[in-house]
């Protein structure tokens, strides 16, 4: 039978699954990608408790009275079972060569820093929070999601309330500050190492020490490290006053407490998608001008932005597939072509067309089949080294490829029926052929 | 030449690989576009915007420009103003957001604002008045006087706004409007401002946003003591005074050096390759992997092909043709499928291209004013003819040289096997 001998065509067979088996291996690992990073910031969105948030739409803060706003919405137990104000900025942090021996200070002054003597300087995000507040929004395992980056903690601060604002932005400086590992490794910060800020206009202008450090995901030594050098996070009212959010005077008006965000965890007897979107309109009525951001939206927005990704990803892998079956529906071709002799005995003999034309099929589903399979090797050692090599050019520890058997079978089924849809045209050719004709000639 | 006309017996089979070295080349097209495509861009458009240095914080990645500011602006610019190369045009400008109370829609919302100082920002390419005028006032008589007598004159406030286009839309304001701006969301002092013109910018695309004197925003922000600023552009006379500008900078005679970093339109343009490079790795896996399976197939098909015309090579070898005749004959079949193939591929490729610009321009709301993702430019059609004639050389070579090794007398014996 024609499928029965494949060993005339062995080489031809061979190198045709070979190419399948590259173009399978191609697409799962594009695939492995796209949907990797989806499932990253999925996964590390979903499993926070940070119900709501309510932000300014930029990085400039606009919320006043954050820590009072945060505290009415805390007390409003019906709804709400935990609040904080947050701040984030971009600012720089100087690092000492050796331990000067200088306690926490909000104003130094340039004759109490080591002018020259510092092991480097970098511009770092800046998170400013109420510790007391932010506890309540850690996950079991010490994780804190702030903005879109996971922060692993391996302690906390000292101080868990905000002295500095309660005594308006007077006194209680706590000069406590946290800092990302990687950062505390490349300058060799240890707990209770000193840490300086620089202010917009160059100077040193306070100093902090640090009471603990944090894991992060998207921080590293790689791209990530040259577009900001780390993250450190301080007590909100100390950021507000370094960055001049603490109090702002001027012709608009006095603002005070100012914050870019407030994170929300909804109660959960009120946590039904209906109850959020109540909750989230009375939310915008309060906070006008402002965005009111749900678990559900940040979702939609993750999938949005992850689209194009994908579609990328899935467009550039399938037409590899395509150009592969477009040449295996060319060699199935050449292959009617020279067996027309045997086809045209075996419908003499009585084998109906449809017959022959499922032995096409077949013959070229089996080397799809087995490119498919043989192809899941170069998919999954494509998709591991994808992985470690965007691990090393950013320099994080995120997971960037995602490999499961849905993947495969989806894959799997778009190959199989892509190449039923290719295996039409031989198959047509081998069932048209003419005994009768194929007789006279 | 037979050979050239064997296509035609067969012409399912043949149009079936055109259409796959088309696909290849299809592809090949636009993943080498993609890269080019950004890095032509970002090109374009720093030029149209027409700076050749920025002014930003200090130590601060010139891709996150507008994300953090600088205070003693003014100093800064005098300071550089007063070097040995002093630029010939140069705009101070502040980044931030304000509240916008559009009366009519009982709406407030935040928008970004760019103060600016209108006379100087003129010589730079980043706004286009597209309806209405460039500011009445083109000088920022609230921080001249500021910084000349420390006293806030609020009197002085020219209360002129130019908005963007997408901003006019969507608030159905035009030139003449008046929109009420504030600091707070609620509780603060309101000014009203007129419109005396509508931009587009070309960095925000279809992005909402506002234009006002510099003076005034950092008033109406409380920034104005410290005068804090996001970036300063300079646009110098001549490459030489740019590089020496930077030296200039780098040393102890700029005192500011310890508050901004100057970088020029290359450094930007450095940060922004740094990414595509990614992009050219990932796509340089994607066209080998498709040449290979290109290459794979071809050479498949052409074997198969050759194996079936070996009484007509050896009958011919037998009449007198020489070896290398065959192989150029064979080259020739092999490189008449590749030419046809990439013809149809690259003008497929091109469409993709222009229609996958159009669609991400449309959908992609932050994408610059006439960023193009995708460029096919010369260079990348000569480098996809080059990657199709290595397919059409590199399948044909195999099959031709064994055929025409082929003894004659053993191929006329019997049927080819």
């Amino acid at each position: 039978m024609i499928i029965l001998k494949p060993h005339r065509r062995v080489w031809r067979n061979a190198l045709s699954m070979f190419s399948i088996a590259i173009s399978f291996g191609m697409l799962l690992s594009l695939i492995s990608v796209a949907w990797g990073l989806g499932e990253a910031a999925e996964d590390r969105s979903k499993g926070q408790p940070r119900d709501m948030v309510i932000s300014s739409l930029g990085i400039v803060p606009t919320i006043e009275n954050s820590h009072i706003r945060s505290q009415e919405l805390k007390n409003d137990e019906g709804n709400f079972s935990a609040a904080m104000p947050v701040l984030t900025m971009l600012g720089r942090l100087a690092f000492p060569k050796e331990d000067a021996g200088l306690t926490p200070s909000m104003d130094l002054s340039m004759e109490d820093t080591p002018q020259g003597d510092l092991e480097g300087s970098e511009t770092v995000g800046l998170v400013g929070l109420v510790p007391d507040l932010a506890k309540d929004f850690m996950g079991e395992d010490d994780t804190l999601f702030i903005r879109t980056e996971l922060l692993k903690m391996n302690g906390w601060f000292n101080v868990g309330s905000d002295p500095f604002y309660e005594s308006d932005y007077k006194q209680g400086w706590t000069g406590e500050i946290i800092v990302d590992q990687e950062m505390a490794k490349r300058y060799d910060l240890d707990i209770g190492s000193p840490v300086y800020y620089i202010n917009s206009s160059g100077k040193i202008s306070a100093s902090f020490v640090l009471v603990s450090t944090f894991d992060t995901f998207l921080m590293g030594e790689g791209l990530s490290s040259d577009i900001i050098g780390g993250i450190a996070m301080i007590h909100l009212a100390e950021l507000q006053y370094l960055t001049n959010n603490h109090i702002i005077s001027g012709p608009g008006g006095e603002r005070r407490d100012l914050s870019t965000a407030i994170y929300l965890d909804i109660q959960n007897e009120r946590s039904d998608a209906s109850t959020q979107k109540e909750i989230a309109i009375d939310l915008e009525r309060s906070f006008p001008g402002l965005q009111v951001t749900t678990k559900e939206r940040r979702l939609y927005r993750i999938e949005d932005e992850i689209l194009i990704l994908k579609s990328f990803s899935i467009g550039v892998g399938a037409t590899t597939v395509m150009i592969g079956l477009f040449f295996l529906s060319s060699v199935m071709l050449i292959g009617v072509e020279e067996r027309r002799k045997d086809i045209g005995i075996l419908r003499a003999m009585g084998i109906s067309r449809l017959s022959i034309f499922q032995w096409i099929l077949s013959e070229t589903l089996i080397i799809a089949i087995l490119g498919s399979v043989v192809g899941l090797i170069p998919g999954y050692v494509g998709s591991h080294y994808l992985d470690i090599y965007l691990r090393g050019l950013y320099g994080v520890e995120l997971e960037f490829t995602y490999m499961s058997p849905t993947i495969i079978v989806i894959c799997f089924c778009f190959l199989i029926v892509t190449a039923l849809i290719f295996s039409l045209i031989p198959g047509y050719r081998a069932a048209s052929v003419d005994p009768v004709k194929f007789m006279r000639e | 030449m037979f050979l050239l006309t064997h296509p035609r017996r067969n012409p399912l089979r043949w149009s079936l690989v055109i259409f796959a070295i088309a696909s290849s080349i299809i592809l090949t097209t636009m993943m080498i576009s993609l890269s080019a495509g950004i890095r032509e861009s970002s090109d374009r458009t720093l030029d149209r915007i027409g700076a050749d240095v920025y002014v930003v914080p200090k130590d601060l990645n010139p891709l996150l420009i507008n994300l953090q500011r600088f205070d003693q602006g003014g100093s800064i610019l005098d300071a550089i103003r007063s070097s040995p190369y002093p630029p010939i045009h140069f705009s101070p400008r502040s980044y931030d957001t304000l509240f916008i109370n559009s009366t009519d829609l009982n709406k407030i919302s935040e928008i970004s604002v760019y103060g600016v100082v209108p006379e100087m920002e003129e010589n730079f390419g980043q706004f286009e008045v597209i309806s209405g005028q460039w500011f009445n006032t083109d000088n920022d008589p609230v921080r001249e006087e500021y910084r000349s007598t420390g006293i806030v004159r609020e009197d002085l406030f020219t209360l002129e706004v130019i908005i963007s286009s997408q901003l006019s839309r969507n608030l159905g304001v035009d030139v003449g409007d008046t929109i009420l701006l504030s600091s707070r969301i609620q509780g603060g002092d309101e000014f009203s401002y007129r419109i005396d013109g509508i931009y587009s910018d070309m960095l925000a695309g279809h992005g909402e946003g506002i234009l006002i004197h510099l003076g005034e925003l950092q008033m109406i922000k409380g920034t104005h003591i410290q005068d804090t600023l996001t970036e300063i552009l300079l646009k110098m006379d001549g490459r030489d005074d740019v590089e020496q500008l930077i030296q200039w900078s780098e040393s102890d005679q700029f005192i500011f050096g310890g508050v901004v970093d100057l970088h020029t339109r290359g450094d930007i343009l450095g940060e922004l390759y740094g990414f595509t490079s990614l992009i050219d790795g990932f796509s340089a896996i994607v066209i080998t992997i498709s040449i290979l399976v290109s290459l794979t197939f071809l050479t498949v098909i052409l074997m198969i092909s050759i194996k079936g015309m070996g009484k007509e090579l050896a009958m011919l070898r037998a009449i007198g043709f020489s070896r290398w005749s065959l192989m150029f004959h064979l080259f020739q079949e092999s490189f008449l499928n590749t030419f046809l193939g990439g013809i149809i591929g690259l003008i497929f490729g091109v469409m993709v291209v222009k229609a996958l610009n159009s669609l991400l321009s449309e959908t992609m709301e932050q994408l610059p004013t006439g960023f193009e993702l995708f460029s096919v430019d010369v260079v990348t059609l000569l480098f996809v003819i080059m990657i199709f004639t290595v397919i059409s050389t590199g399948a044909g070579m195999v099959p031709a040289l064994i055929s025409s090794l082929k003894d004659p007398s053993e191929a006329m014996r019997g049927e080819s096997r």
